[in-house]
């Protein structure tokens, strides 16, 4: 049976959100994820615990540097805990700009060996402190060494998978090395997935002496299921729209022959000093369709299946960005039920 | 006069949840999450779907493990599952758990505090609101732009409260808190002495006044018959916090500085256990704790409630046994709960 996984989305109010996790678990999906920009990554999942019994509760993603790696595990055992062991812990590095601005990160570094060492360092300390043993860790960016905390509640499971979102090569191959899955991002097309992620990937496994089995990789899929293809392709240009303002994805815009678009892009963000139209403008179909699945039902479902005969289990989402909120509901509310397991 | 209560140490989050679930039924005003085994938010947003009207807070939060802004998340996060009933309460915590479990800066603990403090009030209150934020300070330099807060909040402000005990770290949350909860190793000459003057001077600082501000007494009491046996009960209280370096200066200046250091040499030598314990004479247990009959511990937590705006009864002592924390907590339920 497929695997989707879909995102609990913006909502903070309770009722609203477990409303939300529940529409996940009931459509027959594997997991509801909670990111971390409006709001933290890990209250959210606490409040639909008690509410769903079967689905993956993850973080997708939760910001690796914005905490001390212990302060990511005691929340990850709680949350362990509180879920009876369906919590999946998602990191990413986020963007350089945003830790050091935001978060007043100090050593930001180079993101995937950062990462690679974050989840290294947050093992050590979960296996550590289960077996009752100090903990020492020494690497580049931590330098942990715990003596007298021998943590009351252990993993359910004896473990909590540790996933990591990554985009490029780097981050892949470190993804292959240290985690227990990939969480995609939403502007991996079909040939990125082919021809990066799963090359870089099977690399990290390989020099760390893994197999494909210990890692699961999810493509997060945009899908647009409308009979209107026309609009179908207008509404889904705020996919590739936002992401290419931000430099960090540019490379990868570019890799699929978008050059000539970024740049066009580009401008007429710095000229408006945000998003707009002409923003918008550049994007025309086909490159919609590079990074967002636009079609039927039966299109939906043909193309979606060509990512799963590469990854293990699919995040799906829908047109978000720059439409109004009750034509994304549409989109949202089509999904589940071409999707629904 | 308002009454707290704190969830424990060691309890898995089921129990936490039915502990707050009893105070609350009980009437207590707010209950209070810690940081040590557990996360100080996760447990309370599991206690604020089976709740509706106690207040929920951290004492403590370390305020250095993660950044401001995702300290201010957090809040903003259990604010709206609670419905407007969270309190950020924050500490620097110590030295060596910052420095070596943490892996986290641990700078000149005031100042560092007020810092964090001013910028995760900023993001909550400002930032929010789509207003940019920019601050530069000793610790922290953070430019917040083009981030707001979409989803709708119960208020445009959430209580921050300041676990203190000396004089900078009073002046300090007098001057950027909303309220300030002391250890429960602490005395009512102590909290009139050193802990309120120092607070009035942060206050006049920013231009507030005392009513401004909840000064919380953190009480260890135990409301029993035999007072012996609690005596003895208390000393691992007692012990646990003197063999902790910062509070030697504490004890010394209620003129238990030998014992106290006497403690810690047991401790140093052996570890935890029955000699370090054995070491706390009684005396020093009846400077820190209230142990009587009902009329008894009326009276004297009447006396701290006279220049105080609210109680926390503080766990009684942690290596007394889960029987033993169970009867001295039902006996506050039978006087303090409504």
């Amino acid at each position: 049976m497929s695997r989707y996984g879909y995102a609990l989305g913006d909502v903070m109010e309770p009722e609203a959100l477990i409303a939300k996790a529940r529409k996940i678990e009931d459509a027959g999906f594997d997991a509801a994820w909670s990111n971390e920009l409006f709001t933290s990554p890990f209250v959210p999942l606490a409040t639909v615990a008690p509410h769903t019994n079967r689905i993956s509760l993850g973080s997708s993603i939760a910001y690796g540097f914005t905490r001390s790696p212990l302060e990511t595990v005691i929340t990850s055992l709680d949350l362990d805990a509180i879920t009876n062991g369906r919590f999946i812990l998602g990191l990413g590095s986020g963007v350089r700009r945003l830790n050091e601005m935001w978060h007043g990160v100090p050593n930001y570094g180079r993101p995937a060996p950062h990462l690679k060492e974050c989840v290294r360092a947050i093992r050590s300390i979960i296996d550590g402190v289960s077996a009752g043993e100090p903990v020492r860790f020494e690497g580049e960016y931590y330098d942990i060494d715990m003596r007298g905390w021998e943590g009351p509640h252990k993993p359910i499971n004896g473990r909590i998978p540790i996933y990591m979102a990554a985009v490029r090569d780097g981050m892949l191959r470190a993804a292959g090395d240290v985690a227990d899955g990939v969480l995609g991002f939403p502007m991996w097309s079909l040939p990125w997935v082919k021809e990066m992620v799963i090359p870089n990937i099977a690399k990290g496994l390989s020099r760390s002496g893994r197999e494909r089995k210990d890692i699961q990789i999810r493509a997060a899929v945009t899908v647009a299921i409308t009979n209107d293809k026309k609009q179908g392709y207008r509404d889904a240009r705020g996919t590739p729209g936002f992401y290419t303002t931000i430099r960090t994805y540019q490379p990868l815009v570019n890799w699929h022959g978008y050059e000539k678009e970024t740049e066009q892009i580009r401008e007429a963000f710095v000229k408006l000093q945000g998003f707009g139209d002409e923003v918008l403008e550049p994007i025309h179909d086909e490159m919609v369709d590079t990074f967002v699945v636009v079609g039927n039902a039966d299109e939906a479902r043909a193309r979606v299946a060509e990512f799963e005969e590469h990854c293990d289990a699919v995040d799906l989402e829908v047109p978000h960005n720059f439409i109004p909120e009750e034509v994304h509901q549409e989109y949202e509310n089509r999904l589940f039920e071409v999707f629904a397991n | 006069m308002k009454y707290y209560l704190g969830l424990e140490l060691d309890a898995d989050i089921d129990s936490q949840v039915a502990a707050a679930v009893r105070a609350e039924s009980a009437g207590f005003d707010a209950i209070w999450s810690t940081h040590f085994y557990n996360s100080p938010f996760i447990p309370l947003a599991a206690i604020a779907r089976e709740t509706s009207s106690i207040g929920l807070g951290t004492n403590i939060a370390y305020a250095f493990t993660r950044s401001p802004m995702e300290t201010a998340l957090s809040a903003l996060d259990m604010d709206a599952v609670s419905n407007g009933r969270f309190s950020l309460g924050l500490a620097p915590g110590f030295h060596t758990i910052n420095k070596r479990w943490y892996g986290v800066p641990h700078g000149r603990p005031a100042p560092h505090m007020k810092e964090c403090i001013q910028v995760a009030r900023a993001v909550i209150e400002d930032a929010s609101q789509g207003r940019p934020v920019t601050f530069s300070g000793d610790y922290y330099d953070i430019a917040i732009d083009g981030w707001h807060r979409p989803q709708p909040m119960p208020r445009s402000r959430v209580p921050i409260y300041v676990g203190a005990m000396q004089e900078g770290m009073c002046r300090m949350a007098g001057d950027v808190a909303d309220g300030l909860i002391p250890h429960s190793i602490c005395s009512a000459r102590w909290i009139k002495e050193v802990m309120l003057p120092n607070v009035e001077k942060g206050l006049k600082r920013s231009g507030r006044n005392r009513r401004d501000f909840d000064f919380c007494a953190c009480l260890s009491v135990a409301i029993t018959k035999d007072k012996k046996q609690a005596y003895q009960d208390y000393k691992d209280t007692i012990a646990f916090a003197a063999v902790t370096k910062p509070y030697q200066r504490l004890f010394d200046w209620h003129g238990f500085g030998r014992e106290a250091a006497s403690i810690r040499e047991a401790f140093l030598k052996d570890g935890y256990g029955p000699e370090v314990i054995s070491r706390v004479p009684d005396d020093m247990v009846d400077a820190f704790t209230i142990i009587g009959s009902v009329d008894d511990v009326r009276q004297r937590v009447w006396e701290f409630e006279e220049f105080t705006d609210s109680v926390f009864f503080a766990q009684s002592s942690y290596g007394s046994g889960p029987n033993v924390k169970a009867r001295y907590l039902d006996a506050i339920y039978e006087v303090y709960g409504r």
